[in-house]
């Protein structure tokens, strides 16, 4: 019996005391607003203009019903201004009936003028608080960020979702905010960030019935925008970062018209730095393999001296690409966006540390040889070109 | 012969159970006369012997072979003549003068240590003995003569004897040894226990043939008089586990013990905890596996659930077929089995913190699903999910309680309810009703069905803490569960024992199912552990060695 009323007073105490703290941050789904995604723009003297894109639960009903909810419109965007970005949040949830949820808010964009005065202050927000992941995709976008959000893309639930789909199918830096953060606080103190920019609708439709696409990516030079890679450029960044992956590319063949376009499977890239006689430079080396895609030369694609051919149009296109990185970031820019300094870093501490305060002079300095070996591994499943 | 005033009629039968049998059989008539008054089914049966001497036959009508008991007891006795042949009855001598003290002697076999070599009782054992009826017994007190009585064999009383003569020719109504309900396999016996004590008796003698292997009888109940038996094979089984055993049973005083559950309460370590303690099984290829990882099987008359003691948590999880299919079969059933069993525990929990908490934690796409599903939901997550399982319990308990016609519609109507009505109507959610699906799946699971109620019902107590704190509260509650599952013993064996005190041999038949001849130790309770297990494969030439 003993027993029996120790295990009662336990027990109700234990429900007492469960009790007690009740279900201070319980909260129903139906109470949420889900943020999917959220964009920054500059407004006038120095505020913010904050753009959530809130997703807006159409009631699914019984399972017949569901099919007909459309793929449009279940988004809806809220644009408030604030002092900061906090203050901007605290009037977004005035206007909402809901309470904010940051948990699934996978995209952030900047518009690329509050990119220019800086992301860091915003930033600071987004790493701070419990909420936001440390996984989402940033963006700068051409242009507001807020228009982009306003899109309703046909074949993404969101424009947010289609960001981050294309971002994962690694054409463009896929930048997270973890990733974004580890670029800013590194020897460099730069970044790069995709550059997005809204596609024009096709006549006939609504015209937020597009999506967003790359068209670049942004340099961020201590927290602040200062300029643009174009396409190619980008390309050859990612071909340096080693982060090209499985990109369709098309080249010239050395020596004979038409072009040759291949498809990379693999590729790996070595960046040596070395210090002779004062002269800072870096040792490119980029090998890849590619299968065949696609040849208009009309060459025998078997013929060895053809695949040569092919291979070294290929090379050539790509440390072109390269080249114009370079150009851009070394001239133009200034900005050490390909993690030079961390290399230097670490094979030249001694050296590193004298130079670190102007690194970005010495970075314009560098002399950057690129070698380039393609190989073209697989003609694919036909030998000729088709006769004619 | 005592006569009390019988106030108290129980008392008074208790001190006629210790009556000796008269010599003079009108006494004895008289006495049965008395304690089976108003017994319709009774029956004592005058007749007289070829010599005239007077005789009557007890028995139960309904519980003995009559046509046995007229060719085989009743015939012979009235044909016989004496003095010819092996059918010849003596009479015993005129005068009785054994005393008093040859009774109390009596054993329940018949042997009287004392009295060998008194032709008296040799003419009556003969006379047993020339019956032609397989088991006779002899008896000597009126409690005995009746305990004989009511099992349905006849016993025989004759004028000028003080003992009375059973005849084994019980014979009832008997359910055919069936297919057992709750434990099927695909492949493997399939026998099952029934109701009836001696026949899974001999079902388990069928399957150890060995004088090993032993059974000890004790009746409880005060009226039921129910026998049970403690069957455990002799150089595996502890002693010491045998005697905790027949310790525990003759603590049991009741009335009657219907079925071995409601023993179960009686012996089991802790009445409190929402485990059970004792494994029940209706297959005897599952209790003979058990005997030989020495533990005990108790046969209960009556019922075809005998229990199994010690038992683990993990025998509940497991089925005779694992064994009887390929190891890696068996090994990946039972993870599968480890899954559901947590699923059957956790899952509606973890969808209502998830849902209510920590709403980061689902796919993205998989919570707009969702949050577009509950939109019109006009209850909390918690609300819904303890309604939703509650009516699941109730059609579950509608559908086993109610005959098997109804049953169906009963299903069919449930399903309804729940699967289409619920949702059109915007009371629940499609997703909670898979979730209350899958939970209810996951708990037909588990092979035994005791454990699979425990878990139903602790599923509630947790959902609240889910409801309140979150995965917090879920985590609570399954760190109180293991606290509670660690301290929890069956027959003074740990009840996880086979995870617990680590021991790889034992590990080889609860996380696994190991190759049979890779298990060549017996398990925790056995005292001889060293299994002779033949190698795998085809056999080694000869002056290969086996490593």
């Amino acid at each position: 019996m003993k027993h029996i009323r120790r295990f009662r007073r336990m027990a109700a105490l234990g429900i007492t005391a469960a009790l007690l703290t009740g279900c201070w941050d319980r909260s129903e789904l139906n109470d949420l607003a889900l943020v999917m995604a959220a964009g920054f723009d500059q407004a006038e003297s120095g505020r913010i203009l904050l753009s959530a894109q809130i997703y807006v639960p159409k009631a699914g009903g019984s399972g017949q019903d569901r099919s007909k909810g459309s793929a449009q419109g279940q988004t809806m965007v809220k644009t408030v201004e604030g002092e900061t970005l906090a203050d901007a949040i605290g009037n977004l949830q005035m206007q909402l009936s809901r309470e904010i949820f940051w948990g699934h808010g996978e995209v952030f964009i900047f518009g690329e003028e509050r990119a220019r005065n800086g992301i860091e202050k915003d930033l600071n927000l987004l790493l701070h608080a419990r909420q936001p992941r440390e996984r989402a995709n940033i963006y700068v976008s051409k242009g507001k960020a807020a228009e982009i959000l306003r899109l309703a893309p046909r074949l993404e639930r969101d424009s947010a979702e289609s960001l981050r789909e294309m971002s994962r199918l690694n054409k463009v830096p896929d930048v997270t905010m973890v990733k974004l953060l580890s670029m800013l606080s590194g020897a460099e103190n730069t970044a790069v960030l995709p550059y997005i920019q809204v596609r024009r609708s096709q006549p006939g439709t609504p015209s937020n019935q597009t999506s967003p696409y790359f068209v670049g990516s942004a340099v961020l030079k201590e927290g602040r925008l200062v300029g643009l890679l174009d396409i190619q450029a980008t390309r050859g960044l990612l071909w340096l970062k080693n982060e090209n992956k499985d990109a369709i590319f098309t080249s010239d063949i050395a020596g004979s018209k038409g072009k040759v376009s291949m498809w990379i499977i693999n590729h790996h890239t070595t960046l040596v730095p070395s210090i002779r006689e004062g002269k800072w430079s870096v040792d490119a080396y980029i090998e890849s393999k590619s299968n065949l895609l696609q040849s208009t030369s009309g060459g025998d694609v078997m013929d060895p001296e053809w695949i040569r051919r092919a291979e070294i149009g290929a090379s050539e296109e790509i440390e072109s690409s390269v080249r114009s990185a370079l150009e851009k970031a070394q001239k133009a820019y200034r900005s050490d966006i390909f993690g030079f300094g961390e290399l230097f870093r670490r094979h030249y501490p001694s050296q590193w540390r004298a130079v670190q305060k102007n690194w970005n002079d010495v970075f314009s300095g560098i002399d950057v040889r690129v070698h380039v070996r393609t190989r073209l591994k697989r003609p694919g499943v036909t030998n000729d070109s088709i006769p004619y | 012969m005592k006569h009390m005033g019988s106030a108290n009629p129980a008392a008074d039968i208790h001190d006629r159970y210790a009556q000796p049998i008269d010599y003079e059989l009108e006494r004895n008539e008289q006495t049965l006369n008395e304690l089976l008054n108003d017994c319709s089914d009774a029956v004592l049966h005058k007749f007289k012997l070829g010599m005239g001497r007077k005789a009557i036959l007890v028995y139960i009508s309904g519980q003995s072979d009559m046509t046995l008991i007229d060719q085989q007891v009743i015939r012979p006795l009235v044909d016989a003549r004496g003095g010819s042949g092996s059918r010849k009855i003596e009479r015993g001598d005129e005068r009785k003068s054994s005393s008093e003290a040859a009774w109390t002697g009596a054993s329940e076999n018949g042997t009287e240590s004392g009295e060998e070599g008194d032709p008296e009782r040799g003419g009556r054992m003969r006379l047993a003995e020339s019956m032609p009826v397989a088991p006779t017994k002899t008896v000597f007190r009126i409690g005995d003569l009746l305990e004989e009585v009511f099992q349905g064999n006849p016993v025989l009383l004759m004028e000028g004897e003080t003992m009375g003569i059973s005849f084994g020719l019980a014979d009832w109504e008997k359910r055919a040894i069936e297919e057992p309900m709750a434990e099927s396999v695909i492949r493997g016996p399939r026998e099952g226990f029934t109701e009836t004590l001696i026949t899974n008796m001999a079902m388990l003698r069928r399957r150890l043939r060995t004088p090993l292997f032993k059974m000890r009888p004790i009746t409880l109940g005060r009226l039921s008089r129910t026998r049970v038996v403690i069957a455990f094979i002799e150089s595996i089984a502890p002693k010491e586990l045998v005697e905790e055993a027949m310790n525990r049973l003759r603590r049991v005083d009741v009335d009657g013990v219907m079925e071995s559950g409601a023993l179960e309460e009686y012996i089991q370590d802790n009445p409190w905890s929402p485990f059970p303690q004792l494994l029940a099984t209706e297959r005897p290829d599952v209790a003979t596996a058990a005997l030989m990882e020495g533990k005990i099987v108790l046969l209960v008359e009556g019922t075809p659930f005998s229990l199994i003691a010690p038992t683990t948590l993990f025998a509940f999880l497991q089925s005779p077929e694992d064994y009887y299919q390929k190891f890696f079969i068996g090994t990946t059933v039972r993870w599968l089995r480890f899954l559901f069993f947590i699923m059957a525990l956790l899952f509606p929990s973890m969808y209502v913190a998830v849902l209510t908490f920590h709403q980061e934690m689902v796919p993205t796409t998989l919570l707009l699903s969702i949050a577009k599903s509950r939109e019109d939901i006009p209850f909390p997550a918690l609300f819904e999910a303890i309604m939703m399982e509650v009516t699941f319990e109730a059609l579950r308990e509608a559908g086993v309680r109610l005959p098997k016609q109804v049953g169906a519609a009963v299903s069919i109507v449930g399903a309804l309810v729940i699967g289409e009505a619920a949702t059109a109507a915007g009371l629940v959610s499609p997703i909670m009703v898979m979730v209350v699906a899958l939970t209810g799946i996951a708990s037909f699971m588990i092979p035994h069905y005791p454990i699979g109620i425990s878990l139903r019902l602790l599923r509630f107590p947790i959902m609240l803490l889910a409801g309140i704190v979150g995965m917090l509260g879920v985590i609570l509650g399954v760190i109180l569960l293991v606290i509670h599952l660690c301290q929890l013993r069956s027959f003074g064996m740990p009840y996880l024992s086979g995870m617990m005190p680590a021991r790889r041999n034992d590990w080889k038949d609860t996380w696994f199912r190991a190759p049979l001849w890779t298990m060549d130790k017996r398990p925790e309770p056995a005292v001889n552990d060293v299994r002779l297990h033949s190698p795998a494969g085809e056999p080694k030439r000869q002056g290969e060695d086996r490593n």
